[in-house]
This record gives structure tokens, sequence and C-alpha cells, in this order.
């Protein structure tokens, strides 16, 4: 199920709403937990059962974490636990992968014999239940937090609709006692209500919108059909797409949260107003980089161990952030990519870009847009052809009228996804509007303005005209 | 203080949205209109059933979907908005020309724009294919005594392309159109009618006349009553210029485009125009099933029993080839079969085909 559709909006969300407010207050819990389940399942009828597993499977090693005697016990369920959630992420998103770097490497061996590559589905959501469940797992074993006796309350931890989908990735600690215990106040549900408006109004209205256009322009064959023009729109409309998107459904996440009596961390900070891709870290998807580094990058020693181990354990974990996002050559590039400017700042670059506010600024824009186009375009020659086309326009012939892709309205939300990127919040900070908006009521007309239009786009959506009558 | 109430507001509103559009709809359905211009069956509701779990809950997202509260108008809603606020179609099949007119860019039904621009041309070998399958219809034809005419309807994108964005730039002199007249006329014996000039002379001589509708992909009834007489003509049978007839307006129903496009204001096909002929002949209806054969006696017209393999460009030129044929068979592309040809032996046999379908003539249809 997604937020962005009616079905969320006028069913699904509605009934919870009112089940959360009108059962008592030691069924609600339950409730929201069935819910939850019941919202995975909707969009995974057969998936549920590894959801299922993996709330178990977490559970049972937290209890025995509490119950060991030894330490070489606890270390023993630690790794059980950990190689559990690995391996179901491995098997249902990464095999696929695996089989086919596999097979190149034997056919660059000269082994003949290729295996077969299996086609299997990916549960939605795969990437955040199991680095979730990971994240407990550990957190009791450091002796963070107390392993919660309650089944229900760690399948509530790991399936609460809101985060289940998308994010932000919640760390038990900073929601535990939530969970226990929480008031549901009128002014956090307006806030709620407030962040998800925006966050619907993101994904609506402006990712949507740039991703028809960006659609249609990677769809073509980029080494015969694209041109300079083409493939810089491409890029930068692109490049609004994710981040409204991504964004955009952590805001609704955050929101949702917030009207059951929940407080998210924040998961993104204006990350294109970045002056360094040390800072464009730090304010995007801050919930995935704060997981690799409490539980990869620090353990690895981070940056303890001297200078070149330091680089080497941030290659490794953006490796592992290019690869947590999608199983493919371009995710792995990405990340690489990101990583490699990481190191780079920190061999001295960093304290040129932190003296140039202006040049800094562009420079995080066009590493991060190129980043991107790997990111997208997930074949590393496509790719390829499509940088070149960005870097040296003027060699390649116009193949299109950009028209054709890039309408009007295309325009228009381009020109508002890059003021609201940061720009116009930076400019109402500085006059100090910012506060004297957040619900006034010029915002609130704004908002509802933002929420109808929504719904009216997701509504057209929904509509598939035929030119004949279709049989 | 204040603060507070514009939260109360907000949370007010909100719900209203999220619990009200079901209970309101629940109200007023009886007497909003729900009725469909999609052109496709809407969603049903699907059976809950063990076997079936896995797939309901996507069946049933697609029937609520296609059965939201206040669809029609939050589509309308949206659609306008786009359209007349952000000058951008709500289809991306739909182009919006100058003036209201809309055009179609399809690239599964038919090749509009291709044809347009010339992006897209015949192969040497595909102009083979078309020459050979053609020539081996009019031989075989031939041998049991038809005639062969083929008949080309030019696409509206053609006609009217001062109303096409600029951006689309000129009409290409190489496109598909040309390639084939230029094969029937210089490697083949063929007849073909392809009544552009005349159509263009009309509409240079009364410019405030359309011979093709503005937000439908065909020609009225007045540029059929042109191509009914160029092929007529062809066929040896005269009948009077148009700008010599009377017309009267007739209502216009919903245009092909409209439907898809579905915004406020262009939901008419407009300028809906009955030709006048006064004919003498009594047409007398054998049978009229649109998308299969239309079949019609003309008494008085003149003796010539014409079979026509048509599309939907035919439609419009029907009224006024019927009352000037003494039997004319209209079999649409939907349900033709070959056979039926060889069955009723028609004196001719046409093939009519609209500019954005040359691409079929690859393959024979007889």
């Amino acid at each position: 199920m997604l937020f962005s559709s009616l079905f969320f909006l006028w069913v699904f969300l509605p009934v919870v709403l009112l089940g959360s407010r009108i059962l008592p207050r030691r069924w609600v819990n339950p409730f929201l937990t069935a819910a939850s389940l019941f919202f995975y399942a909707w969009g995974e009828p057969l998936y549920v059962l590894i959801m299922l597993t993996s709330i178990a499977v977490n559970y049972t090693c937290g209890l025995s974490l509490d119950r060991a005697a030894s330490e070489d016990g606890r270390k023993t369920v630690l790794t059980v636990g950990v190689v559990i959630n690995l391996l179901l992420l491995f098997c249902f998103k990464y095999l696929g992968l695996f089989v086919q770097t596999l097979n190149s490497a034997l056919a660059v061996a000269g082994i003949g014999a290729a295996l077969r590559v299996p086609e299997i589905a990916l549960p939605i959501g795969i990437s955040f239940f199991t680095f979730q469940g990971m994240s407990y797992v550990v957190d009791v074993y450091r002796r963070e937090v107390q392993a919660q006796k309650r089944p229900m309350v760690v399948a509530l931890y790991i399936s609460f609709f809101p985060q289940l989908i998308a994010g932000p990735i919640v760390r038990y600690k900073d929601i535990c006692e939530q969970i226990e215990s929480r008031r549901m106040t009128l002014e956090q549900f307006a806030q709620g209500v407030r962040r998800f408006i925006y966050g619907l109004g993101k994904k609506v209205l402006i990712s949507n919108v740039m991703a028809k256009s960006v659609d249609a322009l990677y769809a073509l064959d980029i080494s015969r059909e694209m041109d300079g023009v083409m493939a810089w729109c491409a890029a930068i409309m692109y490049a609004f797409q994710i981040y409204y998107d991504f964004s955009g459904y952590s805001d609704m996440a955050i929101g949702l949260g917030k009207m059951f009596g929940f407080e998210f961390l924040e998961n993104f900070n204006y990350p294109y107003l970045s002056r360094s891709i040390r800072e464009f870290w730090r304010r995007w998807h801050i919930s995935l980089s704060t997981w690799f580094r409490e539980y990869v990058y620090i353990p690895l020693g981070g940056n303890r161990k001297g200078v070149k181990r330091t680089y080497l354990n941030l290659l490794i974990v953006f490796f592992l952030t290019g690869i947590w996002h999608g199983a493919g050559y371009g995710f792995i590039l990405w990340g690489l990519y990101h990583g490699f400017f990481s190191v780079v700042e920190r061999l001295g670059f960093g304290r040129v870009l932190k003296q140039h506010p202006v040049f800094s600024r562009i420079y995080l824009l066009i590493v991060v847009l190129f980043g991107w186009v790997f990111f997208r375009v997930e074949n590393l020659a496509d790719a390829l052809f499509a940088i070149k086309r960005m870097i040296m326009p003027w060699a390649y012939a116009v193949q299109r009228p950009i028209e054709e892709f890039v309408t009007p309205h295309a325009v228009l939300i381009g020109v508002c996804a890059f003021v609201g990127m940061g720009v116009i919040q930076q400019l109402l900070k500085r006059f100090n509007l910012d506060e004297r908006l957040r619900f006034s009521v010029l915002e609130i007309i704004y908002l509802m303005f933002v929420l109808l239009l929504s719904i009216a786009a997701l509504a057209s959506n929904t509509y598939n005209p035929f030119i004949y009558f279709k049989f | 203080m204040k603060r507070k109430i514009s939260m109360l507001l907000l949370t007010a509103a909100f719900l209203v949205v999220l619990f009200g559009p079901h209970i309101l709809w629940g109200m007023l359905s009886d007497r909003l209109e729900t009725e469909s211009v999609e052109k496709r069956t809407l969603a049903a509701l699907p059976d809950f059933a063990l076997e079936t779990l896995e797939e309901y809950p996507k069946a049933f997202e697609a029937y609520y979907n296609d059965h939201l509260p206040f669809r029609n108008l939050l589509i309308r809603l949206y659609n306008s908005l786009q359209v007349h606020l952000f000058r951008t179609s709500s289809h991306e099949n739909v182009i919006l020309g100058e003036d209201g007119w809309l055009f179609y860019a399809s690239r599964t039904d038919g090749t509009t724009m291709e044809c347009y621009d010339g992006s897209v041309l015949f192969s040497d070998e595909e102009l083979k294919r078309i020459e050979d399958s053609l020539v081996g219809m009019q031989e075989r034809l031939a041998e049991q005594g038809i005639e062969f005419v083929v008949f080309i309807a030019p696409n509206k994108e053609r006609m009217y392309s001062e109303y096409l964005p600029d951006y689309l730039g000129e009409q290409a002199e190489e496109c598909m159109l040309n390639q084939v007249l230029t094969l029937l006329k210089e490697r083949t014996s063929i007849r073909v009618v392809y009544p552009y000039d005349d159509l263009m002379a009309y509409k240079q001589a009364y410019p405030e006349q359309n011979l093709y509708y503005k937000t439908d992909t065909h020609w009225n009834d007045m540029g059929g009553y042109i191509g009914a007489r160029a092929l007529l003509s062809e066929l040896g049978i005269d009948i009077a210029p148009l700008d010599q007839l009377d017309t009267t307006a007739i209502d216009g129903d919903d245009g092909d485009l409209t439907g898809m496009l579905n915004a406020a204001g262009m939901m008419e096909k407009g300028f809906s125009k009955k030709v006048i002929t006064n004919t003498p002949n009594h047409v007398q209806p054998v049978e009229e099933n649109y998308n299969g054969r239309m079949e019609y006696m003309s008494e008085g017209a003149p003796q010539k029993k014409v079979f026509i393999r048509r599309d939907s460009f035919s439609t419009a030129m029907i009224p006024y080839l019927r009352e000037n044929l003494s039997h004319s068979i209209f079999m649409h592309y939907i349900e033709y079969d070959a056979q039926q040809v060889w069955e009723e032996k028609p004196d001719v046999f046409v093939l009519e085909i609209v500019e954005r379908y040359l691409r079929w003539l690859r393959n024979p249809v007889l």
C-alpha cells in the first residue's frame, strides 16, 4: 500500500486513526501492530511471512541475549541474529546479483558452466525492516537497551506502518519508551498533519510530475536518441524527483508517526544546500548514515586506526550504502563515487571548500547530479553515454525538441522544486518569517490547497482512457 | 491561544477531508455525474476467495480507484488545471494545439507523429513488401473482374498543421505517405485516390469551415463529403461540389480525443454539420453494424457494386457514398474477412486507409 494513494487516505488511515482513538488504551498498540501487518500484507500477501519471521527471530535473539550467561554465549546469539537478518536480505535482494557476478567471474576464469540466475521478487521494505531488526539485536547486545519481553512491542517496532516501507530507519532505543507510554496531543497531531500534507504534496505534485519526464527521457536509446539538452534535463529532473520522493515519503512517515503520538528523528535536512559531500551525507537519508556509522564504521575502527584505515572504512561504508539502495553495479558505482569524493575532501579539498561558499555549493550540486545518473541509469554503458552528453552537449546533434519531454507543467514544477529544496526555507528564516507563518491562517489555506490538489492528482492518475472502446 | 485555534482548524479540516468524501458520496452520488468517458470497462469488485487471496489487494484497489468518491469531478478538475493553467496536455497521446485544436500522438494506434516528421520511414524492403502485397491484390481481383482502388485519407495533423505547436516544426517532405504515393505512382498501375488537394482547395477558399473536427482525429461530414466525391469521381460518378450545397448543424457527440484529455471546456467535438445533398435516390439499409458490416442498396443510383474495406475515416463518407452507389458494402477492418470479397463479387474493391495506419499495407488484406 502506498501513502500516496486514495485507498490509504480514504480507507486505511481513517479506520486506523479512528481505532487508535476509540479503543481502550491497552488495545491501541496491538491494534496498531495488527493494522501495520495488514498494511504490509496488503502490498505483499505472501511476503508478510518474511516480516513475521524477521520479527520472531529478532525477538528471540533479544531474549536469548538477556538470558545468556557467558560473554561467548552472547556473542554467539548476536552473530546468529545478525547473520539470519543478513541472510534474509541476501536471499531476497542480492542473490540474483551474486549469481550474476559469480557467472562473470567463472567466465573470466575460463570455466564454461553458468549458474541459472534466480528471479526473486523483492519484498518491499526489506532493506528497512531487516536493518531495524539488526539494530535492535545489536543494541540489546551492547546493553544500550533491555530486551523486550513482550513480542507485540518488538512486532510494532519492526512493522509499524509509517516507517516500514521507506523509513526513516528507527533505532529501538529511540522508540521503545514511546511504544510503552506516549500521550497523543492535539498539538502533536496538528504538527503531524502539517508534515504529512507537505510530504504528500512533495511526492504527488512534484516528484511524480518530474518522474513522467525523466522516465520518458531515460526510456530512449541513450546512445542514439539523446542529445545534450535532453541529458541535462533528465539529470536535473531526476535529482528533484528522487529528493522529493524520498524526503516526501519521510515527511509523510514522520507526520503519520506524530498522528499516533510518536516522534521519529528527521531523515532529511535540505541536502542540496550542502557545501561538501561530507555535509551532504549528514543531510541525506540521515537515518541510514547514522545506522552505518553506528553499526559498521565505528565497529571497523572509524577514524581511530590511522589515516589509511579511515579511508578504507569510508569506502566500505559507501560501498555498502550504494549496494543497500539497489542490487546492481550502478548503485555500487554510485556509492563508491560518493566515497571517492568523501576521501578527496578529507585529503585537504574539504578545507578549500570551506573557504569558498559559492564554489562549494556548485561543486556539490554538480557532483551529486552526475552521481544520480549512475544511480538512475543502472546500465553502466548507458550512464556513460548520458554523462558524455552532459559534459560535451555541443558535440551531439539535437535529436528531438525538448518540449516533447519537458512540458510547461514540468518546467513550472521544476522551478518550484528548485525553490523548495531549501532556498525559500532559508529566505524565510533570514527574514524571521518562518515562525510567523507556521500555523498561520495563510499556511493553513496553503496546506488545504496542497492536500486537495494532491487528491485531485491522485484521482487523475487512476484515469486510463482509450481512444476507442477497449473490449 | 491563536496558534491552538489554528491547530484545531487544521486538524478539523484534515479529518473532514479524510472522513468526509465517503460520507458525502453516499449521500450525493445519485445526483452527480458518474458516467464514464474513459472508453473502457471499469474494474469490477473482485470476489473474495481463498484461492485468489494473493491477487485480491491489487484487484480491490483497481476497483476502488475506478469507483472513487467524486472521481469524475476530481479528474476533470486536475486535468482542467493542467490544460488551461499549465498549458500542458493531461494525456501523453493528446497534443494541445493552438486555438483549442487537439491532435493525436500515438505510437501504438497508428503513427501520427512519425508520419508528420518523417522520423520513421519505410525501408526498401518494406516498400517492396507493400508493392508486392498491393500488386498481388490488384492481380487477384483482376482475375475475378474486380477493379481495385486504394483510398488514403490524410491525417488531421497534415491538414491542419498550422495549429500544431511550433516545436513540432514543419511537415517532412520525406515521409511514409509520400513514399507510398511515389511507389504506387511510379512502380504500379494501381489507382489511388488521395483527396488532399481537394480538401486543401476548399479549406483555402473557406477557412472558417473546418473540414476536420477540432477535438477529434477524424474529418467531419464536410471533409467526408469531399473525400467521397473524390472517390466517386474515380469511379466515374460525379456529384455536386461541396460549396454548392447547404449544410445543417447536427448534435456533436464526444470527440475521441476529448475523452482522453477530460478537461473542462474541451469535452465536445464541435462543428458538426451534415451536408444536405437533396438526392433523389432512395437508400435502403440492408445491414448496419458499425464495427462490422454496413450494407446499402440505393434506388436510382448509378449501377455499381462497391465493397470497401474500411477504417473509421469512412464513417463520414458513408452517407454520401451509399446514396450514389446502387449497392455498397462497408466492412470495418475489425471484422473484415477477405473471403467476403470473393463471395460478394463487387465491381470495385476499395481499400480505404487513413494515413496513420499506412504501415498496415505491409501485410496484404486480400
